[in-house]
């Protein structure tokens, strides 16, 4: 019974970089109806865990199972193409783009469309962008990104661009959905908007554009967002999980304490 | 940023994306094609040749767009690729007795999979690490036709390119080859503008902005770089023998290096990452250089003494000063004041 709702599983990860351990034998299981927070100090492999689900690092050692598929040597956009979507810490987005065009270039995988009939354009490539935008034009409404459709993300502010890139995984309809500090550097509204998106995506507030709600792993330095919407807490330090449980338990945990204190140290 | 002509509003989201979104527009590109299929009239003897020109580098320079423009795969091939093209036509209408018609797209495939055989090594190195492999593409095309496949090719001594027949009629005269290219040359254009505005074209310019985001979120770079640089070459394959069977003979001098980095250049002076850059980018390189082909005896007369060196270098010499200019003044290209042209056309009357 809990078994089955494990959608994502990390087993012993090992990943080094030259000298840099950068995860030393992390496990975590991530249940398809909830949010896991990944918490820790600057550089405890928050995003390395990332990195390794998405396909774009590769541990040595240790299995990633995705529903049940060791996804390891899987290409990333085959990982992508099974479900897994994410935003990047650093904004990532396609600076030539609109944010129609970069929130439509997240349904790539589903557009059934070959580059011969883009040549024509009338047809079968003018359908699919038609049905396509419709479902983008959905998401734009639910991040109330419709004032900036056609301009180019390279001059919008920082805020939105984060939502854009958030927009940009949604329209992959994921089954799990990974957020690498989507709220760092936003000013306390912005983070408060932020919140409330995610927390509904979780509880499918959208349900015109996807019939399921992903899983969803928040990468988060600040404890009081993360106490808002996380339902499970994973602390990390050094490359490891240094505790795990609800946030209220997380909050009172010794190791977790210590971890960020000693940060404070330096 | 993308405007519209004010008090214009787009009902459906096709309308949201067409080229041609209002009667002006339209209005404004019939004019174009009556512009376009009546230069022949007015336009004799030299210019009209320049016009030719200026059509088979523009489908060879769409070809450029699509790779360094909307993939940031720096190609320094190109004129390899066209003379690719132009030879792949020249020995199936020589050898083969082919129909330039049939002889045509077969150059364009040609070439693309000559793209495809290169790519396959080039689609690993990131921007400015494809110039070497590409070059070699070029030198790869000089040493098959003068020396590997010498026999067909007749290597220096150059090789009879037929005139095009279609059901009888001979495109034998400037007048009527002006034709036969500026409809290739708007059908390609238009191809490669709907190639860039679907699905392809977001995938081009994602891997061209984050190749790593592009990945993660699930497009195939490799097959996708190859794809860019396999329908970049078919464009310069078409160009190329468009171009030969105008000027019926060829050999491989007709294909210099530098012309390979000529078609880079002004790309960035016609403006990267759009198809206007391209069509920009073909007609300022032509006029160019025939504005200097006309100068530069009237400065050697002038300067007598130099002994016909200005001749051989005013070239080169201004088309590196003119792309420099524009690199420090205008980095992207004559395209963006396009695009600022239209927009302040688009506000009107309400232009402040
Ligand atoms: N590509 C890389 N090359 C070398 N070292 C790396 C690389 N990526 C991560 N590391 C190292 O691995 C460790 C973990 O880094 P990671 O980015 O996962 O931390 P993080 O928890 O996301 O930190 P932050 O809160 O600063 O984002 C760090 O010591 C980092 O320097
Ligand atoms: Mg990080």
């Amino acid at each position: 019974m809990q078994e089955n709702r494990v959608i994502l599983s990390l087993e012993d990860i090992y990943l080094s970089f030259g000298g840099v351990q950068a995860l030393a034998g992390v496990n975590i299981d991530i249940k398809k109806d909830e949010i896991l927070a990944l918490i820790g100090p600057n550089g405890s492999g928050k995003t390395s865990i990332l990195n390794s689900i998405s396909g774009f690092y590769r541990p040595q050692k240790g299995n990633i199972y995705l529903k049940g598929k060791r996804i390891n040597n899987i290409k990333p956009s085959k990982i992508a193409a099974m479900g897994v979507a994410r935003t990047f810490q650093n904004l990532a987005l396609y600076r030539g783009l609109s944010t129609v065009d970069n929130i439509l270039s997240g349904r790539h995988i589903m557009m059934k469309q070959s580059f011969l009939s883009g040549f024509l354009y009338f047809g079968p490539a003018l359908k699919t962008e038609v049905e396509h935008r419709r479902q983008v034009e959905y998401i734009m409404d639910f991040l109330e990104l419709e004032p900036y459709r056609h301009q180019h993300v390279g001059v919008l502010p920082y805020g939105v661009r984060k939502r854009v890139e958030l927009g940009r995984a949604l329209a992959m309809e994921p089954k799990v959905l990974l957020l690498d500090e989507p709220m760092a550097g936003m000013n306390m509204e912005e983070k408060e908007d932020m919140a409330r998106y995610v927390l509904d995506i979780r509880e499918a507030k959208w349900e015109t554009v996807i019939k399921e709600s992903p899983a969803i792993v928040l990468v988060e330095h600040e404890m009081d967002v993360v106490m808002g919407i996380a339902e499970r807490v994973v602390a990390l330090d050094w490359g490891k999980k240094i505790a795990e449980g609800t946030p209220d338990e997380i909050k009172n945990n010794q190791a977790v304490i210590k971890a960020y204190l000693g940060e404070e140290e330096y | 940023m993308k405007g519209r002509p004010c008090g214009v509003f787009d009902v459906r989201y096709s309308q949201d994306r067409a080229i041609l979104r209002t009667k002006t527009h339209w209005a404004l590109f019939i004019l174009f094609l009556i512009f376009l299929f009546t230069i022949p009239i007015f336009l004799k003897g030299h210019l009209l040749s320049l016009g030719i020109i200026i059509g088979t580098t523009m489908i060879a320079m769409f070809g450029a767009q699509v790779m360094v423009g909307y993939t940031m795969q720096i190609t320094l091939g190109h004129a390899g690729f066209v003379g690719f093209g132009a030879y792949v036509s020249a020995l199936l209408t020589h050898h083969l007795g082919w129909n330039f018609f049939f002889a045509l797209p077969m150059a364009g495939l040609g070439a693309a999979l000559y793209g495809l055989i290169i790519g396959t090594s080039t689609v690993r190195c990131k921007g400015l690490y494809m110039v070497i492999p590409t070059i070699s593409a070029h030198f790869i095309f000089f040493y098959l036709v003068n020396e590997v496949f010498k026999k067909w090719t007749f290597g220096s001594e150059g090789i009879q390119c037929a005139t095009p027949v279609l059901f009888g009629f001979a495109f034998n005269t400037d007048f009527r080859y002006f034709y036969l290219v500026a409809i290739l040359t708007v059908i390609m254009g238009l191809a490669a503008k709907n190639l860039v505005r679907t699905k392809t074209g977001r995938a081009f310019v994602a891997i061209r902005d984050n190749d790593i985001a592009a990945e993660v979120m699930g497009i195939d770079i490799y097959r996708y770089k190859l794809l860019a640089f396999a329908i970049g070459n078919f464009y310069a394959g078409i160009g190329g023998a468009l171009w030969a069977h105008y000027v019926t003979y060829i050999n491989t001098e007709f294909f210099p290096i530098l012309d390979t980095v000529y078609y880079v250049a002004f790309l960035i002076v016609g403006g990267l990452g759009s198809i206007m850059g391209a069509v920009f980018a073909a007609i300022f390189w032509r006029v160019l250089g025939e504005g200097v082909n006309y100068v530069a005896p009237i400065l050697d007369n002038i300067m007598a003494g130099t002994g016909g060196n200005i001749v051989s270098s005013m070239g080169l010499i201004t088309f590196a000063v003119v792309t420099m200019l524009f690199l420090i003044f205008e980095p992207r290209g004559i395209a963006h004041r396009w695009e600022l042209f239209k927009q302040s056309y688009r506000l009107h009357p309400f232009n402040y």
